[in-house]
């Protein structure tokens, strides 16, 4: 295929990728999916190999693929079929991400494509509201499901699992009507298209996978190391450190993670879809924004996991956390081998958490009506080589919105008091790291509060020179004053009056602050 | 003193000016705009066209004040007074970064300084009921703090302001009582809608240029003192006087685009044609936008990277004009965009030192622009540069030089389809059943192209599609927009406590439209924004409401059919909920142009000279009649392929497409459809 239909076809795929998110965001009922925009939408070929995904989630990035694998594994899909599955063991992450994989079939029932869509819903039932608790197995996190060929009883069961029932069925019927799009955009397609649109499918990997090629060659071989942790697990005592190797030689790379440490109790484990998608997420960034993302890239970066380990778990470890938390640290070190092979590409460490904060209960507003709310608060970037970090973002692999103060004081019962910048959060340097925020609540019920975070301990790290972000802070303060820190993982019950105040991490710092220009 | 009515378009390089005359006939002038104060141009042009004695009723204008003054960072210093606890509002946006794969996480710094943010120790709840009062204290402290600050604007957006206003208004109230010459905003006076972050933005801006606008609007009424009434074209495609775009200028940032969607919809009516996609190609972007007898509106826009919560005309825009540049990315596809040579250096074709290829070179490669006849002659093109270009470009492609200027053509093709896309099928809207409205210097150069690619039969050129902006602000309507928060379930709203709570709030709005606009021959119409209960987003259904009526239909079938059409499914027996009514209240505007009955300026006879020459319209070279426009009469009927040139653009007619002169616009069909 020429380079000129090349770019006709690219504009073709991602636009249909595109359009089925706005089915998704616009008619779905989870404040995740809808305001936050925690979902993502993808094409593959009848190889399960992806042919173009929207620029939504990126820590979906490397994962749906395997969603996809493992429903063509499990079951022989023709046409009206969607196969749903969550299980992080079978193709999923963790269990509120929900993925539907449908087939678009040609006029012998065959698949010739396959559209996949991924949403994160509120409540997929287990011991905590929000299903991100504390948990000691995965089989405490919710209702689990491998990969299943959709019917209403399904439906049903996920339903009678969550909370929040009827916006369970609101959010599945919308994962179902964005795959439906997509088949029907696809299907038109193939009707004008013919045997062009497959040619094209496959040409438009391998010219991604010419663009990263292009882009190892150019970075110098050898390999590097470098090593993180993870504050605990909430469960056991920590840290919990994870190590890659990172090895450039001419246009492949590869991403050893084997030295890591062992699965653990607490909910910060991750399966390998995970892992993959965080380094793919940075060789992503590396590569110019046009790369068109697809499969192609993905054959030239090879990520080595030992199984049983922390970024490669094994069943019935509990993986709830792992998928926002994890997530960022397996970027830190990917980031941190790479600083060292690009000193003049790589910035300090960001924010590192996704703050995530879970609050559930009863609303007295509307006839005891249970409730599970669930939002992440973003913090200060790193700052790099010639630029400082930016203040009050979300970083590396989330990019979700925040849920305004209006909307989600309408929908709660709890107040927020405070949100503002956390001035001086970030680390100092040539360039300084961006500042990280403050957010306080108050509540006006009894609630479940869940918060999960990290960094908490020591701040996100430096380049060059530069001074870490300072660690974040949890605070509860009760009623009557009393103040309690809260541990980095820690559910807690509250009470009317009582606040909350969370404090999140500043970005590293750049360069030695003394350093003449 | 006889009726006159002027329209100016003040938006590029030159003002144009546009009158009606009494006999029914439009009469233009073109002159060098005056960008340090547009206010000369205008003033100057107005007086030039009007002729001994002639007194002008009414001057209709776009201006690009407002949105200049945002873009250039030019505005006013505004002090920011919000909730204690959110002073930093503007600085926490909706806490995500532009850039998904960028390193360096950039962000537009907000148009308030940090040091100008100022928090009120009062509280609503999320239903309107007071937690925390408001103070005369307090209100003194913040007067003061201000007065030390030595603001030139203020604005007010207090949380939860649109279910109870009371707090934001005594603020405003103290504020305008000082004296202090201060532009006041309060963020419920722009829109009563809640998400705070994205009414304060629309606040802030329309203090923000406030001052701008002030000044600009002043001296231009003293330019124009003989003139009865001054009014401005309002992004949503309405027009407003000077008075309130003095008062909210936020409502003009838009309004050149604006006046091109105006424009185009009514060259279409001239046709009888109501459904139709406007496509304006410029030289940096294309401007799309869909609209059914009505221009689309959208709340959820954004300027400058601000959001704009105020209904403005839903255009789209894609870095993809005539001087784009094309180039190959690193996995070897041709790219064209993001990157423009703008108007300087320009295209290699124009000569003026710009090295590499772009569209406008890949049409002179190919002789779809005539190098001759560039700019009605008035500019010749340098087509050997043009093709050196693309020639390098072909050989680092392995390809011909033909092939590579039609692949670039292609390629931008490709970029605006995907627009035309986005406004339509990604919305629920056929594109076969619209008729693309093509304007801009290099939109007839591709329309019959992008017509093909999504199978649309017909396409309309515009007479003067230069003017068109101009003849759009002749042509719009007085027009306001209210919009009001209810967030309560649909039910409760039809009958019962909300439903009085509701009549009241909208007998206030129908009153205060009905002041605003003065007397006479007054539309009221409310739209209502539904979704299910638990939904982010509404989907707008018009409703056949009234403050003074008892009764009230309901619309929910409408709503589930709307919501069936645009997402594929519809949740019966799920609960509705009436997020936001917005009132829009319209004078429709006398029809002072109807169709077909004036002549194109440069009126020939129809029997002019015609060329043929070899010409690439996709397929290799063939013989293409070329034909200069004015040399086509009223009814001229013509096959193609052809090329028509003008002054303001290029049309090129692909073989299998007929073009016909109908009411001095071009009317391109395709055979067999």
């Amino acid at each position: 295929m020429n380079p000129i239909e090349l770019e006709i076809y690219r504009n073709l795929f991602a636009s249909i990728a595109e359009e089925m998110g706005v089915v998704l965001m616009r008619s779905s009922f989870s404040p995740n999916i809808k305001e936050r925009r925690d979902f993502s939408c993808a094409i593959f070929d009848a190889g399960g190999e992806m042919v173009a995904q929207a620029a939504h989630i990126p820590v979906h990035l490397g994962s749906t693929p395997m969603s996809v694998a493992a429903a063509r594994e499990s079951v022989q899909m023709g046409p009206g079929d969607h196969v749903v599955l969550n299980d992080p063991y079978a193709g999923g992450t963790h269990l509120p991400d929900i993925t539907f994989v449908s087939p678009v079939c040609d006029d012998e029932g065959q698949p010739v494509f396959y559209v996949a869509n991924r949403a994160h819903h509120a409540d997929v039932g287990g011991a905590t509201p929000g299903s991100l608790g504390l948990s000691k197995s995965v089989d405490e996190e919710g209702i689990r499901i491998p990969p299943t060929r959709w019917d209403e009883q399904l439906e049903d069961q996920i339903a009678e699992a969550s909370r929040t029932p009827q916006e369970r069925r609101g959010d599945l019927k919308a994962q179902i009507a964005a795959n439906r799009r997509g088949i029907a955009r696809l299907s038109e397609e193939i009707r004008r298209r013919k045997a062009a649109l497959f040619d094209a499918a496959e040409s438009l990997q391998n010219h991604s996978e010419r663009f990263m090629e292009n882009l190892l060659d150019e970075m110098p071989d050898g390999t590097w190391s470098f090593e993180d942790e993870l504050e605990g697990d909430g469960v056991d005592s920590g840290p919990i450190p994870i190590r890659a190797k990172l090895t450039i030689d001419g246009d492949r790379a590869v991403v050893d993670f084997s030295n890591s440490a062992g699965q653990v109790k607490g909910p910060v484990n991750v399966p390998k879809a995970v892992t993959v998608s965080a380094t793919l997420y940075v060789f992503r960034c590396l590569a110019d924004e046009t790369l068109p993302s697809n499969g192609g890239y993905m054959r030239r970066i090879e990520v080595r996991t030992e199984k049983g380990t922390v970024v490669d778990a094994e069943p019935p470890a509990p993986v709830a956390i792992g998928n926002v938390e994890t997530s960022q640290r397996i970027t830190d070190v990917v980031m941190g081998a790479l600083a060292k092979a690009l000193p003049d590409r790589i910035p300090a460490a960001s924010c590192g958490t996704m703050n995530n904060l879970t609050v559930g209960g009863t609303d007295p507003r509307h006839g005891g009506k249970s409730f599970a709310y669930y939002e992440t608060i973003a913090g200060g970037s790193g700052a790099g080589p010639g630029y400082h970090g930016a203040s009050a973002v979300h970083t590396h692999m989330t990019n979700t919105l925040n849920t305004p103060v209006e909307a989600l004081e309408h929908s709660y019962p709890f107040r927020v008091e405070r949100y503002g910048i956390r001035r001086g959060s970030g680390g100092e340097g040539r360039f300084e790291g961006g500042s990280g925020v403050v957010r306080s609540y108050r509540f006006g019920s009894d609630a479940t509060v869940t918060v999960m975070t990290e960094r908490r301990t020591s701040g996100p790290w430096g380049l060059a020179g530069g001074q870490g972000g300072r660690p974040g802070v949890n605070l509860l303060i009760r009623a009557d004053g009393t103040e309690e820190k809260l541990d980095a993982k820690q559910v807690v019950e509250v009470e009317p009056g009582d606040r909350l105040e969370m404090k999140t991490p500043g970005g590293g710092g750049w360069g030695s602050r003394n350093e003449a220009d | 003193m006889t009726d006159t009515t002027i329209g100016v378009d003040t938006g590029g390089t030159f003002t144009d000016v546009i009158k009606l005359t009494e006999d029914g006939r439009l009469q233009t002038h073109k002159l060098l705009s005056t960008p340090d104060d547009p206010s000369q141009a205008i003033g100057e042009g107005v007086d030039a066209i009007l002729s001994d004695g002639e007194l002008p009723r009414e001057v209709i204008h776009g201006t690009t004040v407002a949105t200049n003054a945002l873009l250039e960072r030019q505005g006013a210093k505004v002090g920011f007074v919000t909730t204690a606890g959110f002073e930093d509002l503007l600085w926490m946006r909706r806490q995500n970064r532009p850039r998904l794969y960028a390193l360096n996480v950039e962000v537009d710094p907000p148009l308030v300084e940090e040091g100008l943010c100022f928090g009120v120790d009062a509280r609503m709840d999320a239903a309107g009921e007071v937690i925390e009062p408001l103070t005369d204290d307090e209100i003194e402290g913040i007067v003061q703090q201000l007065r030390d600050a030595g603001v030139e604007a203020v604005v007010v957006s207090l949380l939860h302001s649109y279910a109870n206003p009371d707090h934001e208004q005594q603020l405003v109230a103290a504020l305008r009582a000082c004296d202090e010459d201060w532009h006041v905003t309060g963020s419920c006076e722009v829109t009563a809608t809640f998400r705070e972050y994205e009414r304060s933005s629309t606040a802030v801006i329309n203090g923000y240029v406030g001052p701008v606008m002030g000044r600009y609007l002043q001296r231009l009424s003293g330019r124009l003192d003989e003139t009865e009434r001054l009014e401005v074209l309002q992004s949503h495609g309405g027009r407003a006087t000077a008075d309130h775009a003095a008062r909210l200028p936020v409502h003009t940032v838009l309004s050149g685009p604006a006046g091109g969607v105006v424009g185009a919809l009514k060259a279409a009516e001239d046709l009888g044609i109501d459904r139709i996609i406007s496509f304006d190609m410029g030289g940096t972007s294309t401007d799309v936008s869909l609209a059914d007898g009505e221009p689309t509106l959208t709340e959820e826009g954004a300027i400058g990277g601000f959001a704009l919560q105020i209904p403005i005309i839903d255009i789209y825009t894609v870095g993809a004009g005539g001087g784009s540049i094309a180039d190959i990315d690193p996995g070897g596809a041709l790219r064209v965009g993001p990157r423009s040579a703008g108007a300087d250096p320009g295209p290699v074709a124009y000569g003026r030192g710009g090295r590499e290829p772009t569209v406008t070179d890949a049409h002179a490669v190919l002789g779809s622009l005539r190098p001759d006849r560039f700019l009605g002659g008035r500019m010749s093109l340098d087509a050997d540069g043009a093709r050196e270009a693309v020639q390098k470009l072909a050989t680092k492609l392995g390809a011909g030089v033909e092939e590579t200027a039609r692949g670039i053509l292609d390629v931008a093709d490709a970029a605006m389809a995907r627009a035309i896309k986005v406004i339509s099928l990604e919305r629920g809207h056929d594109p076969r059943d619209y008729t693309l409205v093509s304007f801009g210097g290099a939109g007839g150069l591709h329309a019959c192209r992008l017509a093909e690619t999504l199978e649309m039969s017909t396409v309309l050129v515009p007479r003067n599609p230069g003017l068109l902006s101009a003849v759009g602000m002749l042509r719009a309507e007085p027009r306001r927009m209210y919009s009001k928060t209810v967030l309560r379930g649909l039910q409760a709203c039809l009958g019962g406590d909300d439903h009085t709570w509701l009549r009241e709030a909208m007998q206030r709005l129908e009153t205060r439209a009905s002041q605003k606009m003065g007397d006479g021959e007054l539309k009221l119409g409310w739209t209502a924004s539904l979704r299910y209960e638990g939904q982010s987003f509404s989907i707008p259904v018009e409703v056949d409401w009234r403050a003074d009526d008892e009764k009230w239909s309901d619309p929910t079938t409408d709503f589930e059919q709307e919501h069936q059409r645009l997402y594929g499914y519809r949740a019966e027996g799920r609960g509705v909920e009436l997020v936001d009514l917005r009132l829009e209240a319209r004078r429709p505007a006398p029809d002072v142009v109807a169709g077909g009955q004036h002549q194109h300026a440069g009126g020939g006879d129809g029997t002019g000279e015609m060329e043929t020459v070899s010409v690439d319209l996709g397929d290799g070279p063939e013989e293409v009649s070329v034909v200069e426009r004015s040399e086509l009469s009223e009814g001229d009927e013509m096959e193609g392929p052809a090329v028509i040139t003008e002054y303001s653009g290029t049309t090129v007619v692909l073989a299998g497409w007929t073009v016909q002169v109908k009411a001095g616009h071009l009317l391109l069909e395709q055979v067999g459809r």
